[in-house]
């Protein structure tokens, strides 16, 4: 099967990059291509800096779920312990459309693409890094968008709307991005 | 630098200073080659190092996100230096991740990530980093580099510094061929004067003095002992010139002497023949007499010349100082030279001024100085010509003045008329005989008198004036005489015993005593004397001193022996050593008179007259 043959490409080509970010995601068969996500979705926040009053005093480094959470307690496992602009990490789970005012990092999964221009609307400016897995998601104005081409998870990054939310991307995660546009490039 | 030893300073100095110079470049440039090679050896590594740690920031991303090609292509910028030979990037688990190598070189990456390293070798940098991801280590970056452009760099910096070192000892030649002239102009040319005076023996030549450094003191040492050696040199022929005219003064004078010895002989001898061949006619008779007398006296004269000049060299001229009235003593000189002036039909006038000349010294031999200077003027006067004496006296100075008419003195020969063994050329001698002692001689009494001569000349055949000064005693009551010569004493009542081993001289001497009345006995040795005297006693000894067997002076010793009880026998010593050491020897030995051969019978008498009264 065409699929299952990209999926194992898929777990074979992501094994060592996962290995920086999550021991674990060798066991968890069934979630291969959310494991990477996982660790990409961690990874980012390393190569992003946030305005300084966006992060409160105190007030943890949150990574938001809207509406659900498919990474089955991977993303979990992936930041647990770890760290982020020197604050623990904690994951958060939003119902749709409720204003991610306390998100550092908004992840809108592919459930929810259809919701995802509103999600994004009700983000606004904020300087929240909204990640999605959706065609059209950087049109809709998120930031990251999550593609799988040729069995490998690769990510599209607006710029420019990242730039206006106050947010800054490290060149380093710009040249590794499939493209740097406004707009979503279709998969070939 | 034996090698050096025979090469010339020029060239010496030449090397010396390319060694030197070449010396300090190597070392200088050894010290800088190797810190260049440190510092561009650190400063090639340190870049790579800074180029692999940009390479590992920046391929952390591609790292984070598993983006081999995007590491490969981060890599790929590292292809363009030819410094780095491979370049590796190894993800978490050291497994190869992305590489970059050059496609000429066959390096490439280890399989497996090494360990973390930071080394370097002769020709290799090793550097293998963790790559952080925040405070995780998500990889490994390895990258080998060469030291070839340390290599190439060093090679350049040889080549330049060699040339370097080429072109500054060319330069260093350069100046050294120019300054060192500075030292060794002024030495080589010392070296060439030296030759140069070595070679023509030519010490009148100087060498240059440059400077007033060493070389310049040397310069001047040497020219002054240059000038030492010339001074000497210039001396020493000065002084072998003299010694060849005074060696031709003496032959001349030898020739002279020999000539003047002869004549007499000549004329003594002659008459002898003629007195001998038949019964001489009563003026023949004095005729004979006349120039027998007259020869014999020249030669008397001659040799006391002769002895006068000799005690005059070795300053033994001995003066009787006494008052004397110079005037008669000019006199009696005039009455002397008188039958010479006669033969020549010379005149001679005496002016003198009133009033007595009196002088101290030794009436002897001031009547010496006035013969000669008289004697000296009739000869060199033609036949019928004239001479003037003048005689003055101021108070404290007697003057005599003889002027003739003669020859004259050429103004060359003028101050060289009183040296001894000196007429104006050997000629002179010939035609007018003499030995050219006389003027000399009087020279030599005239100071020893604290007296004055000089001589004045219009030139050949314009006279010749001398003039003679004496320092004058004050005026005095004549004790003496007047100078005239005593008569000869009578020895009536003496018994005078005569030795001699001369028959001819013993019997002159008794002839003599004999004469003046003396009772003489002749002894012919002192043998024979020693036996008269045992016989009898006498009041006088006239004695020989040169005797074979025992002499005058061992004779009067014996004698005086024998002369005990208050007895004395008083001695006259007669010999022809008439020099101061035999008269002083003389009388030492006890003679009371010493009398020299030849001597006139008035003197020996007048001597054995004085001696007697001392006779006990």
């Amino acid at each position: 099967m065409a699929f299952l043959s990209r999926r194992r490409r898929f777990a074979l080509a992501a094994a060592a990059a996962f290995v920086a970010a999550c021991p674990a995601a060798l066991r968890a068969q069934r979630s291969l291509e959310y494991e990477v996500k996982a660790a990409f979705l961690f990874n980012f926040v390393q190569f992003v800096e946030w305005p300084g009053q966006s992060l409160r005093a105190g007030e943890p480094f949150r990574i938001c779920l809207t509406g659900e959470n498919p990474f089955a307690g991977v993303l979990e496992r992936t930041v647990a312990g770890e760290q982020a602009a020197g604050r623990p990490i904690e994951i958060e789970i939003l119902a749709p459309e409720a204003p991610p005012s306390r998100c550092q990092v908004l992840f809108v999964p592919r459930t929810l693409a259809a919701r995802a221009p509103a999600v994004l609307r009700v983000v606004g400016t904020l300087p929240v890094l909204t990640v999605g897995e959706s065609a059209r998601f950087l049109d809709a104005g998120g930031l990251v968008n999550f593609v799988v081409e040729g069995g490998h998870v690769r990510f599209d990054i607006n710029a420019d709307a990242a730039a206006a939310r106050g947010l800054r991307i490290s060149s380093k995660l710009l040249r590794v991005a499939r493209s740097t546009g406004s707009s979503d490039r279709r998969e070939r | 630098m034996r090698p050096l030893r025979d090469v010339p300073i020029r060239r010496k100095l030449t090397v010396i200073t390319i060694a030197i110079s070449a010396c300090a470049l190597l070392v200088l440039s050894a010290v800088f080659l190797t810190s260049t090679y440190l510092v561009v050896r650190a400063s090639v590594r340190s870049d790579l190092i800074a180029q692999a740690a940009i390479v590992a920031d920046n391929s952390t991303a591609a790292l984070a996100f598993n983006d081999a090609a995007a590491a490969t292509e981060t890599l790929q910028a590292l292809r363009a230096k030819r410094s780095i030979d491979v370049a590796c990037v190894y993800d978490r688990e050291g497994a190869l991740f992305a590489q970059s190598r050059r496609a000429d070189d066959g390096a490439v990456c280890p399989p497996q990530a090494p360990a973390e390293l930071d080394e370097i070798t002769f020709d290799q940098v090793r550097e293998a980093r963790a790559i952080m991801l925040g405070p995780r280590r998500i990889g490994t970056f390895y990258l080998v580099g060469n030291l070839n452009e340390v290599w190439t760099r060093m090679k350049i910096q040889s080549a330049a510094t060699f040339a370097g070192i080429l072109l500054a000892s060319l330069a260093a030649f350069l100046v050294a061929r120019r300054l060192q002239g500075v030292i060794a102009t002024p030495v080589s040319n010392l070296a060439a004067t030296a030759g140069e005076i070595s070679r023509r023996g030519d010490y009148s030549l100087r060498a240059d003095k440059e400077g007033a450094d060493e070389v310049g003191t040397l310069v001047d040492a040497f020219n002054e002992m240059v000038g030492q050696v010339q001074r000497r040199e210039s001396e020493r022929s000065a002084l072998l010139r003299r010694e060849q005219e005074a060696n031709r003064l003496k032959d001349e004078f030898l020739a002279a002497l020999s000539h003047e010895l002869r004549t007499p002989l000549n004329a003594i001898l002659g008459w002898i023949q003629i007195l001998r061949a038949a019964p001489p006619t009563p003026e023949m008779y004095e005729k004979a007499m006349a120039s027998l007398e007259r020869n014999a006296r020249a030669q008397t004269r001659l040799i006391e010349d002769l002895l006068d000049v000799s005690r005059i060299i070795s300053g033994k001229l001995h003066l009787t100082l006494a008052p004397v009235d110079f005037a008669a003593a000019v006199e009696s000189a005039l009455d002397a030279i008188r039958p010479a002036a006669q033969a020549k039909q010379i005149e001679i006038r005496l002016i003198r001024s009133r009033g007595v000349c009196r002088v101290n010294g030794d009436v002897d031999r001031l009547r010496q100085v006035v013969a000669n200077l008289l004697s000296n003027a009739v000869k060199f006067t033609p036949h019928g010509g004239r001479v003037d004496v003048m005689l003055s006296s101021a108070p404290s100075l007697c003057e005599l003045t003889v002027r003739d008419n003669g020859i004259g003195i050429a103004p060359e020969f003028l101050p060289y008329v009183f040296d001894r063994f000196r007429q104006a050329d050997g000629s002179m001698t010939r035609q007018h005989g003499g030995l050219g002692l006389g003027l000399a001689i009087v020279r030599e009494i005239t100071l020893a008198h604290g007296g004055q001569v000089r001589v004045e000349s219009g030139g050949a055949g314009q006279g010749t004036t001398f003039f003679l000064s004496l320092p004058a005693t004050p005026a005095a009551a004549s004790a003496a005489g007047d100078g005239a010569p005593p008569s000869v004493p009578r020895l009536d009542t003496l018994s005078v015993l005569v030795v001699d081993d001369d028959p001819d001289a013993l019997e002159l001497a008794k002839l003599a005593l004999t004469s003046a009345g003396a009772a003489v006995v002749a002894a012919d040795g002192a043998e024979e004397a020693l036996a008269r005297c045992a016989e009898r006693r006498f009041d006088v000894l006239v004695c020989d001193i040169a005797m074979p067997g025992l002499d005058g002076y061992a004779l009067l010793r014996h004698i005086r022996a024998r002369d005990v009880h208050g007895r004395f026998t008083p001695a006259v010593a007669v010999s022809a050593f008439a020099d101061r050491a035999a008269t002083a020897r003389a009388r030492d030995a006890g003679y009371q008179r010493f009398v020299a051969k030849p001597y006139d019978f008035g003197d020996l008498v007048a001597a054995v007259n004085d001696v007697s009264r001392l006779s006990v």
